[in-house]
């Protein structure tokens, strides 16, 4: 996941789209704590909502991937199902880590 | 150069604000934002934007909530508000428009999907509040008509009359006239209209011609009615009807002749006497071809005065007070009248009658007469 993908997605240079990646960034860390205390205290309230945040913000930047891992986490503890979440997790854990990598050049 | 348009974002997600903000102020609209219902709200009433993008699905007070709170306040009530949802079910999308929204973009949106949908309701909202401001400036039009079409005793210094005059809204149900049918005869009508829109009014100046038409010394009190009645039932839309009362004034016989339709009783204070109530009964006018009407006949005196009155004299809705039962304490309030000028008379009575409430329920007309 490239921050890059931001420029051509939404029409802008590259330095609002690098702006526009640290937010997702910190956004993302932000919700992904959220999911990750979700998961530990069995809320499926509290994972729905920040999946349901991910899902649009990541859309909204073209980050297609994101936004479809996080629906299906939303789908399934809407559900109230939890298996499989903690997968989902870590690979949107492992998409965090690509966009950091990304805005810091490496 | 024009104000630019203000846009409310709300929305949870600071990405979400973000990215909608820089968006909407590279077109030059101004952002304003907010990432919970409560601030949304607040922002909303105070600064009043052009128009609301709200986000459905938040924690606290959701969308729902936030779009229900603004409809139901009257600062808020005409922003039009657009929501934002990651539910495409339908269920969601008709929940919000129930509550008052004109139109939802679905998340994931692009920004020119946001973009384009955002000028349209503004387009919108621009029209129909043009629209608005262009009755209402109708209205204020009629309402100018309607008071130029009201005599007032200055244009009829022989004919012996005060008046108080306030209508409900700027088209007025009541309505009064006063018409010079000879040297010697002077004729007083006064008509409460159903409705106070814009064909009432039209109605009233129907009224009026009708009047100058047919009171006439060649018709007697009742004909000049009957004929007024014949023509409204044919013009008259068929729910639209007057209730009406005429006073046909002899000045040289000392025969007062009046002609009641369906109207509140006449108040009859003969000088140096107590007044009191000149019932009489009849139909409405404008409704039943063939209606008949109330009469009575009185010889009166120097310094006799009549009172002719609306309904929104003695009614209260507010407080249930129909007019047959507001009328049981009116003529306590004509306690030393005869000691007053006439002139005076009008604003005295409403004074007492209202205890210094400006606010009528409906209309009031409220015709003094002295002979």
């Amino acid at each position: 996941m490239d921050f890059r993908n931001i420029e051509s997605f939404l029409n802008v240079d590259t330095n609002e789209a690098r702006k526009l990646g640290r937010l997702m960034a910190d956004t993302l860390v932000s919700d992904l704590e959220k999911i990750r205390r979700g998961l530990k205290d069995g809320d499926a309230q509290s994972i729905g909502f920040a999946a349901h945040s991910i899902k649009g913000a990541s859309g909204n930047l073209g980050f297609e991937n994101l936004s479809q891992l996080a629906a299906d986490i939303e789908m399934r503890s809407r559900a109230g199902r939890f298996d499989g979440l903690q997968d989902l997790f870590f690979e949107i854990q492992r998409l965090l880590d690509k966009l950091e990598n990304s805005l810091s050049g490496r | 150069m024009a104000d630019a348009y203000s846009i409310l974002v709300v929305d949870d997600n600071r990405l979400n604000l973000v990215l909608i903000e820089k968006v909407l102020t590279k077109e030059g609209y101004v952002a304003l934002l907010a990432d919970n219902g409560p601030d949304a709200r607040r922002i909303a009433a105070q600064k009043h934007p052009d128009l609301i993008l709200l986000d459905i699905e938040m924690p606290g007070e959701d969308g729902f909530e936030v779009i229900k709170k603004l409809k139901n306040d009257a600062a808020t009530v005409t922003i039009p508000v657009l929501f934002l949802t990651g539910v495409s079910e339908v269920d969601v999308k008709l929940k919000g428009f129930e509550l008052g929204a004109v139109d939802y973009i679905l998340k994931p949106f692009h920004p020119q999907e946001v973009l384009a949908r955002v000028r349209i309701h503004l387009k919108l909202s621009i029209a129909t509040n043009s629209l608005v401001q262009d009755q209402a400036r109708k209205l204020r039009q009629v309402s100018q008509a309607q008071n130029a079409m009201l005599p007032s005793p200055e244009d009829f210094p022989d004919a012996g009359f005060s008046v108080f005059y306030k209508p409900l809204e700027e088209a007025g149900g009541d309505f009064y006239d006063i018409l010079n049918i000879s040297k010697q005869i002077t004729g007083y009508f006064l008509a409460d209209s159903s409705g106070h829109d814009i064909e009432t009014s039209y109605a009233t100046a129907s009224v009026k011609a009708l009047l100058t038409q047919n009171c006439t010394p060649v018709y007697s009190p009742r004909e000049s009615m009957e004929m007024i009645n014949d023509v409204l039932v044919e013009i008259l839309p068929a729910e639209k009807y007057l209730t009406a009362c005429y006073m046909h004034l002899n000045r040289g016989t000392r025969i007062m002749t009046l002609v009641n339709a369906g109207h509140p009783p006449v108040v009859y204070m003969p000088k140096g006497k107590k007044p009191f109530f000149i019932n009489i009964q009849g139909d409405i006018l404008g409704m039943f071809a063939d209606a008949t009407f109330g009469l009575k006949k009185i010889a009166v005196n120097d310094g006799d005065r009549f009172f002719i009155y609306s309904d929104g004299l003695v009614e209260s809705t507010q407080k249930k007070i129909s007019w047959v039962a507001g009328m049981n304490g009116l003529l306590s309030a004509f306690d030393g009248l005869e000691k007053i000028a006439l002139s005076e008379i009008p604003d005295v009575l409403i004074s007492r009658l209202f205890k210094g409430d400006p606010i009528p329920e409906d209309d009031i007309v409220l015709l003094c007469i002295e002979v």
